[in-house]
This record gives C-alpha cells, structure tokens and sequence, in this order.
C-alpha cells in the first residue's frame, strides 16, 4: 500500500463567529492558507494533481467551494477540484480522500484544503415565503398581484435558521448537545467534572499560546477592516470554575449538563495540507513534516454520535496492532466535554485498546477553548499532531472526532525523523 | 495604398476601414480623400438599401483623427479648412439614402466617433476592447467634425456636456446606456444583428428635462464654475466647448458647424494645443517604445514579483501588480508594517468596488494575488524584486544582499529610492548588473510616471527588462542617469526651496501657493512640501547639496519647521495646519505679506528648475529635452498646457531666462549662476 506523507501544511487562526472574520467567506478564509502554504512550498504548482476540500456548510454562491478556491488561489486552470463533506470531520475526509487517491493511483500530490465560516451560514426563507414570492412573481394582472399581496401572514416572514438546523440530527430530532447530555446520562458525569474539563482546555491552550506552541502552525490573517489577526481568539484569559458553574444549561434547561461553557465554540477557521506519496516526495527532495500511517471510518448509534471516537479509535489501533500506550499524542475533538469523557470512560470499560491518558490526551487544549468551525477541526488537528510530534521528537500521534449523525474518524501519524 | 474598401452586394454596401499599413486605423488627409470618393460612389448608386460602415481591425475601429497632422497645424486658416472638409464629407454621408449602420468594435475615439454620429444607427460590440470617446479637449481642441452639434441633439444635455468637456472613455454597455449607440451585443453577432436593425429612439423625461432652457443654462452655469475650479481657466478648450453649447445649442446646423470649424481654428494653433499634443505623443512613444527591448536577445518573462516593504510605497506597488494578475510576494519585517500594506491595497480595492470600477471576482483575485510574508524563502521562486524599504542607505544595502543570497541568479532586483544612489547601493551585492532603480510616484496608482535608473553597472538587460516591466504595469519609463535626485525630484527641489525662502523672507505661504495654482500647477509648492514631509524635503536637500553644491541648499525655514516636529500633513501642521479635510495657514505665518507681483513669483520657483533642466540635459542624466518634459509632467503634474519645463522656458524665451537669471543672482547669490549650457539654447 502505497506509503502517504504530510509535506507541509498551515493554519489561520481561529476566531469566535459574528468577530473578527465576519466579512470573510469560507472561500476567503481557504484561500488564504492555500496561497500561503503554496507560496513558501518548493512544490510548484503544476505538479498538484487536485485540490479536495472539506466544507460543511457550503455557501450557496460558491457551488463545489474546491474549485472555487482552486480559481482564486493562482492555481492552474487546469487543475481539478472536488469537496467532500462528512459533518464535523468534513476536514479528516479531505486528507483522506488525498490518501485513497493516492494510493488508487489517481495523482501524486494532493492540496486538501478544509475551511468553515459559520458565521456566514445563511438564515432562509421558510417554505410559506418562498411559495408566496413564487406566485408574486408568476402574477400578471394586477388583480393577481393584488390578491397574493393578501395572502401574506406575518408568520411566513419565520426564518429558517440553517446554523441550528445543521446541529440537529434529523434522523432523531436530537441537537448535538442532546447526544451529549444523554452520554453524561449514560457514564454518569457529573456537570462538575465536564466544567473542570472545560476549565483545563482553556487553560493548556492559554499556556500553549504563552508559550508561542501555535506559532509554526498558524499565519495571520488581514481583514477588509484592517485588522490583523495573529491568534486564536477563542482561549479565554481568566477563565474560572465559579465562571463555568453559573452557566445554565443550554439543551435541557432543567435536567441537563451540557452549558455554552463545557461545550466547543461556534467559530470560523480555515486550514490546508499538502498531501503526497513518500515516494515522490523523496524523488523530489520536498521536505516531509509527517507520514500518515493509517485511518478509520466507523459508524456508531446516532443518539449517542459523541463515542465515535471509540469505534474509530479502537478499529484503527487494532489494524495497526497498537493501543493507546503506542500513543504519544491524542487529539480527541472537544464537542462536548460530556462527550470527551465519555470517550475516555468506554475507552476504561472496553479495555480493548487501553486509555490515553490525560497527560497526552489534547495536550495543548481543544475545541472547548480553540472552538470547532466544523469543516476545518480536522485540518487544525492533523496539523497539530504533526507539530507536536516534531517539536517535541514524538513517534506516534492520534486525531479522532466524533460526527453528528453517529460516525466516529481516526487517523494515524506518525514522525518519518525519529 | 487603400485604407477603405468598400464592397456592393446587391442592395448591401459594406465599407471596411482597412489601413494596410498599419495597426490602426487613423482619419488622416488620404482616408478623408477615400472616403470621399467612396461616398461620391454611393451617392450614385440608387439601389443599395444598407450601408453598414466597419473596420477590418482586430481591436481598433477607427481611433481618431491623425494626431500629428494636428501638430502640423500652422494657421486658423489650416484648421478651419480641415473642420469643414470632415464636415462636409460626413454631411454628405449622413445624406446618403440608405440606412447606414457603424459596427464599432474596438478603440473609436474622436473623428472615428464623429463619423459613426453621422450614421442613421450605431452598434457596439461588448468586448472590453471596445470604447468609445471624444478625447479632443484633452488635446486642447474641439470635435470639429460634427460631434459638438449632434452629441448634444442625441444625448441628454448633461451626459453631452460630460461627453465633451472630460472627454471620458466608455465602454459599449455604458455607451448604450446614454444612449451613443443603439445595440451592444458579442462581436460575433453584430453583422446579423445590423441586418435587420431599426433604432426606435424614444427620448425620457429626463432628456426632455435637461433640454429645457433654464435648465440647460443651469447646468452650463455648473459646468463652466467647476472648469473654473479645476483648470482655473488655463485651458481654453473646455471654455471654447461651453461657448459653443451655450450660444449654438439651438442653433441652425450650419451655423452650429461653422462655430465648430471658427472655435477649431482658434485652438489648434494655440499653444496649449501644441504642447497638449506633443505631450500626448511624448506619452505614447514612451509607453510603446520597444528600442531597449529589441537590443536584447531574450527578454525574460516576469510573471512573479516581490516588494521589500509593505509601507504606503511597497503596498501601493503590489496592489498596482496584482491588478495586472502579477503574483506579488510583499515582505515586510513586522506582521503591522504588513497590516499597512494589506490595509492600503485593500482600501483601494473597496473603492474601485464601490464605485463599480470592478466586480466583486475583481476584487477577490487582486486581493488573492497579494502574498503577504515576513519570511523571504518564497523569493527564490521570484523573476523580479522591488525594494522600498525606510530610505537608509545602510538598511537598504543589507536587505538588498540578503535578498540577492535567496533568489535566482537572474532575478533582477530594483530599488524604489528616490534619493539614494543606485551605483553605491549595488556595491553590497554580487550581481550588480541586475540592480538597477524604479522609482515610483507616489500614489503609485494615480502617478504614471516611473523612473528608471540606470546604475554604472546596470546591464542593458536589466534595463530593457525593467522598462519592459513598467509598460506592462501600465506605467510610463523614462530611463536616467543614476545621481543626486536623479531627474524628477532634482528638478523640484531648487523650485520648493524658492518657495521655501520667500516665506522665510516674510511672503505667505498662500500668496506663494496661488500663484503657482494660476501658473497652473497641480499644487503650490508649500502644501507640496506640507504633503510629502517636511523632513523629507529636509533630507533630499541635503543629499543634494552633498551631490550637486550650494546652490541646492534648502531654505533653514525647513530645518526648523522639522526640529519643531511640523512635519507638514502627517504631524497635523507645517506651513499649513490640517484638520480633518480642512487645511489653514500655519499661525506663525498667518500675518506674512502679500506684497508682489504673481508673475515674479511664479518665476522666482520656476527658473531655478529651468535651469536645473539645462544642467540635466548637459550631463546627459536624462537622453532628450522632450523625455525631461515628460517626466515633469507625468511626475510631478507640472502644468501641461505649458508642456512641461524646458519647452516653458524655451517658450518663455532662454534669453530672458539668462537676463532674469543673472539679476537674480545679483540680488540672491550664486545659486541663481545660469547653467553653463545656456548659450547653445539661447541661440537656437
């Protein structure tokens, strides 16, 4: 099988929906990594055979958002470009795919590029507005127009709000926080223990920004308003536990325990990776940051989509024939800490792979801190798995998410250098 | 050889503007004479019932009359008879039975224009090749060959007035859109289109509105109050235009035509027709000059930039790139110095976006093109490097060399300085036969100009790639000679710093400013030197007093304007204070006198340039009296109309510059020495 590596890949920060990236596009914010990761690579770009992208929220004016970040980012015309979608591991998908591709035999060297903008997710006219401005503009006379002008009702004008909607699980009726809640229900976690959690996420992510840890992955981005942005904005200076317990809960106000505090933030962020096969990166003398030993797609109980991680993990390290010990890193998406925990407690009770532990287990903070802009995590996991393993002259290392819709994906790294 | 064809086809006649000898296809005496004799031929054919009238050009209908026919204008006279044979030939066109039809596709401007007005319809291709304008009063005369009495009968008054006084290009959607042609469709479609075509002109409100009597005088009032305003009535041909409008808008044809063909004669042979002509063609042989590009075997091809600095310079030079699709790598050492650079380029962009100059995609993939780093291991895969980094000679000379370390070896690397030399600066690097200077004016995207300097190492390759450069960013070269201010800002600053001493000498600033507005500068030059710093105006005065002698001293008003931190616009005060849009005369100068006569002012801050010129044109930094022109004009906006510097002084006569020259000196000291070559102009 054919052997796939990193070559490199980069990061803009990841800012709060509705803040600093209001005006840019999904499409803006893909484009800036892919210009930047091509411009200081040695690859030219000629030699891409395609660009995938992971997206989730697709923007209406922006049909397959691949190939249109492909035409803005001085790429060739002639390369093709697809995206890929599968919930919040939309990014995890993009690699890879580079990777099956690779291995079919279709191309060499992919750019898989995996971009959110959730504050751009529209809100969309309800069905019985539609309807109404269908039949206005089907209207001649102007007894027609005038009769359909009547049969408005202050109700149509009810958006439908496509960002909440996306969070619910239609098979179910579940919101991801409900699949939460109900795992917290399952493993018996206490709503202290998810907010200490939450607590220690912002915390190792303000400690890996002090200690400039996000600073070989990240480059800044200048918005139309003039401002640049350099770092996360999410970690939260001075966050507390007394903080963290006065939040209510959000999904079931009167018995729940999942809050907006031990939950990941609605965020926009965008990254992008140079994947290609060990051999033409060798043929080619393209510096290698990471190799990618393996992956695993599993699916899961719906109401219960934050353990994908479990199935993923365990099949994916019982292929390889390691376990959790083998690990030097784990990146586990912080949905929920509910989930995270739950995660770590079926991990306990299966024994099947072992447990990581939590000194490795998202060591520089995660998506309760980072937030989750739902097309990119997977690129900013991968790529913070390979940087830690470099940085830090690690073997192994692990990024697993859960998926609405019960999936769960794992993907494994290893460092070609040690 | 035959310029027109024109072909019968039963009751269909085709003439196709076809100049064989060249790219273009230009109204001059022979194509006025052809197509005469074809209109006498149609004349006698009863039969034909179309006349469709095009070019067989690729990108040029018919751009205008020949311009340096007009040069050659010696006499009203002249000018007169050659209006009323347009005229006339056109008037016997537009009598032709037929149903004449003008098919523009590409450049159709001036007499091209005229011509189609003659016609019963006009069809315009929507290609961005296409566009039409009547330019004449940019060269300082007037459509004299029917335009200024059909423009405004077909078009609403004010888009007519438009039309005529800025003389503005438009493409064939907005043309349709006022109403100067009748269709716009794909260049593939217009033959079948042309066939069946009947125009129904149907006038608007509006129209009928605008063409209402106090209205109409209403919007002449305003027209000539913001000429006033903005030529202060230097330039006679927009004044002659609104004469015309208003005493011949409602006037019988003839009469109309004959005012069209007096006005003509008056303005050609005026001597702001004469320089506004040869600066236009000083212009285009600069752009189109191919001279350096053919002395090398192979040019290469530049498609990647870099600038060093992202400061209002270095952000303003990878905007203008990006726009022409060039990918722009722009460095800067700090994440804010690149901020500014992004900052700028994206505020130009949001304009031109709000002003519907371009579309959103547009806008997205100049944007796109910008590659903002602070790290340069991007810059080997760079075929061309700007510098514009802080003007440091040391600074410069060491970023210089660390660049040169990363990019290939035949990457040419360029220095925006505009003080500094680029013989000197080229000492730090290994390959100094590519470094060569391009110096901009700022802002980069208003100011044409870009001088190019050669070093004493720099290869005619370098230069020819350098130039090659400059046309394709739309800009205009003008090759120097490296040393002290090299041309442009060599010239200015013995002018700034006159000003600067009358002031010191008690005379305000703004009785000094207004007389060189009504000379017809783009700015006095104490706001000049308010805007571009008062320290830096400092700074270039002592390089060139270091590089040239005394006599480029600058004035101590300045040194002390600077140690008291008025730095002119950017600290809020100089010789002006600025608040918001709003700019007052400096307190301390405030009570200055206004005692003198305009015209010793203006000649006071003008003969020392003049006389720089002479020494620029004897130590060769500049090749020709006509290039020095050019670069004034397109550098610094020296007043047009007068043709720049040394065609002002030789209009003005180098024998009283001589005269004015050595009593001033008498009266100020040696800097007013006239240059030694002053004889040889005096006797020419």
């Amino acid at each position: 099988m054919t052997n796939c590596v990193i070559l490199d890949a980069c990061r803009i920060p990841f800012t709060k929906s509705d803040g600093a990236y209001k005006k840019l596009s999904a499409v803006d914010l893909g484009v800036r990594c892919t210009t930047a990761l091509m411009e200081r690579s040695p690859l030219p770009p000629e030699k891409l055979d395609g660009l995938i992208a992971g997206n989730v929220g697709s923007p209406c004016d922006s049909a397959n958002i691949a190939r249109v970040i492909g035409l803005f980012s001085n790429l060739p015309e002639t390369l093709p470009a697809h995206t890929v979608a599968r919930n919040c591991a939309s990014g995890i998908e993009a690699v890879t795919t580079a990777v099956e591709k690779i291995r079919a035999g279709s191309g060499n060297v992919f750019l898989a590029v995996t971009t959110e903008s959730m504050t751009q997710y529209p809100l969309l006219m309800g069905p019985q507005l539609t309807n109404f401005f269908k039949k206005l503009g089907k209207a001649r006379s102007l007894v027609q127009k005038i009769s359909i002008i009547s049969s408005f009702r202050p109700g149509f004008l009810t958006p439908r709000i496509t960002l909440l909607e996306g969070l619910k699980d239609p098979s179910n009726g579940m919101m991801m926080g409900d699949t939460a809640d109900l795992i917290a229900r399952d493993w018996d976690i206490s709503r202290e223990e998810q907010d200490q959690y939450a607590l220690q996420s912002h915390l190792r992510a303000l400690e890996a920004q002090e200690k400039k840890l996000f600073d070989d992955e990240l480059i800044p981005v200048f918005t139309p308003e003039g401002k640049v942005i350099s770092q996360d904005d999410g970690p939260r200076q001075g966050q507390s536990i007394e903080s963290l317990r006065k939040l209510r809960p959000v999904f079931d106000r009167r018995y729940g325990t999942v809050t907006v505090g031990n939950a990941c933030g609605i965020t926009d962020g965008a990254a992008a990776l140079l994947i290609a096969s060990k051999k033409s990166a060798e043929k080619n003398g393209w510096p290698i940051l990471a190799g990618i030993k393996g992956f695993a797609w599993t699916g899961c109980d719906p109401k219960r989509m934050g353990l994908g991680p479990v199935s993923a993990s365990t099949a994916l390290l019982h292929k390889q024939k390691l376990s959790f010990d083998d690990m030097d890193v784990v990146e586990l998406n912080e949905a929920f800490s509910a989930q995270v925990l739950g995660c770590l407690r079926s991990f306990e009770d299966s024994k099947k792979v072992g447990v990581p532990t939590i000194e490795k287990l998202n060591p520089q903070g995660g998506a309760i801190a980072l937030g989750h802009p739902v097309g990119a995590t997977g690129g900013r996991m991968i790529l913070s798995v390979a940087k830690q393993l470099e940085r830090q002259q690690l073997k192994y290392g692990l990024a697993t998410l859960c998926i609405g819709g019960g999936q769960g994906g794992a993907i494994l790294l290893e460092n070609p250098h040690v | 050889m035959s310029k027109i064809q024109l072909e019968i086809l039963e009751n269909q006649a085709h003439l196709i503007f076809d100049n064989k000898e060249s790219s273009a296809n230009i109204f001059d005496t022979d194509t006025l004479k052809e197509l005469e004799k074809h209109v006498s031929t149609l004349e006698q054919n009863n039969s034909i019932k179309r006349l469709y009238i095009r070019s067989a050009k690729d990108s040029i209908f018919i751009a205008g009359a020949d311009i340096q026919q007009i040069r050659h204008i010696e006499s009203k006279e002249q000018a007169v008879n050659a209006a009323e044979t347009g005229q006339r030939i056109f008037k016997r066109l537009s009598n032709l039975k037929c149903y004449k039809i003008a098919i523009i596709h590409g450049a159709c401007m001036g007499g091209g224009l005229e011509l189609t007005l003659a016609c019963d319809a006009r069809i315009a291709s929507n290609h961005k090749k296409t566009k039409l304008a009547l330019p004449e009063v940019k060269l300082g005369i007037l459509p004299a060959w029917g335009g200024s009495t059909r423009i405004p009968k077909l078009l609403r008054f004010d888009k007519a007035l438009d039309l005529l006084l800025t003389g503005k290009t438009l493409d064939g959607k907005r043309a349709l859109k006022i109403g100067l042609v009748d269709a716009c469709c794909p260049p593939e479609k217009m033959l079948e289109v042309a066939t069946t075509f009947k125009v129904k002109r149907k006038k608007t409100l509006m129209h009928t509105l605008m063409g209402v009597g106090f209205v109409r005088n209403y919007a002449l009032k305003k027209a000539r109050q913001s000429v006033g305003r903005s030529t202060r009535n230097n330039y006679p041909a927009p004044l002659k235009i609104l004469n015309h409008l208003t005493d011949h808008a409602n006037s019988p044809e003839e009469i109309s035509y004959e005012s069209e063909a007096r006005k003509l004669g008056e303005l050609a042979v005026s001597s702001e027709c004469k320089n506004l002509v040869q600066l236009f063609l000083n212009k285009e042989s600069a752009d189109k000059d191919r001279h350096w590009q053919d002395k090398i075997k192979k040019l290469p091809d530049i498609k990647k930039l870099a600038t060093l600095g992202a400061g209002v310079m270095g952000g303003g030079i990878a905007h203008l790139a990006a726009k022409k699709g060039y990918e722009v790598r722009m460095r800067d050492i700090s994440i804010d110095g690149l901020n500014l650079g992004m900052k700028s380029a994206s505020s130009l962009v949001q304009k031109e976006l709000k002003r519907r100059r371009i579309k959103k995609f547009e806008a997205i993939k100049t944007m796109s093109h910008i590659l903002p780093v602070i790290d340069i291991t991007g810059f080997s895969k760079v075929d061309a490097v700007i510098e514009a980094i802080v003007e440091n000679i040391d600074i410069k000379k060491s970023a210089l060399a660390e660049v040169e370390a990363t990019v290939d070896k035949d990457c040419i690397i360029a220095s925006n300085t505009s003080s500094l030399s680029i013989t000197e600066m080229a000492t730090a690097l290994k390959r100094p036969e590519n470094f060569i200077g391009m110096h901009f004016f700022n802002p980069v995207h208003r100011m044409p100009l870009v001088e190019v300097i050669r070093g004493e190492s720099t290869s005619d390759s370098t230069v020819a790639t350098i130039v090659d450069l400059t046309q394709s960013l739309g800009k205009t070269p003008v090759v120097v000679r490296d040393g002290p201010g090299f041309l442009v800002n060599r010239l200015l600053a013995p002018y700034m710093n006159e000003a600067l001493r009358m002031v010191e000498e008690g005379l305000h600033p703004e009785f000094i400013d207004e007389a060189l507005l009504d000379y017809g500068m783009p700015m006095g030059p104490c706001h000049l030197v308010d805007e571009v710093g008062v320290d830096v105006a400092n700074k270039v005065a002592h390089i060139l007093k270091d590089g040239l002698g005394e006599r480029m001293k600058g004035s101590s008003l300045a040194a002390e304007l600077v140690s008291q931190k008025k730095l002119g616009r950017k600290t809020g005060s100089g010789f002006y204070e600025y608040t918001g849009k709003t700019k007052e005369c400096a307190s301390r100068f405030k009570n200055h006198s206004w005692t003198g006569q305009t015209e010793d002012i203006q000649l006071r801050c003008l003969l020392p340039m003049w006389n720089e010129a002479l020494r620029c044109l004897d130590e060769k930094v500049v090749e020709t009296a006509e290039q020095l022109d050019l670069a004034m004009i397109l550098g610094t906006g020296y007043a047009p109309f007068r043709g720049g510097p040394f065609t002002a002084a030789t209009t003005y006569g180098w024998d009283k510059v001589l005269q004015k020259l050595t009593k001033l000196s008498e009266r100020y000291g040696e800097r007013f020495k006239a240059a030694d070559n002053i004889q040889q102009f005096i006797e020419t």
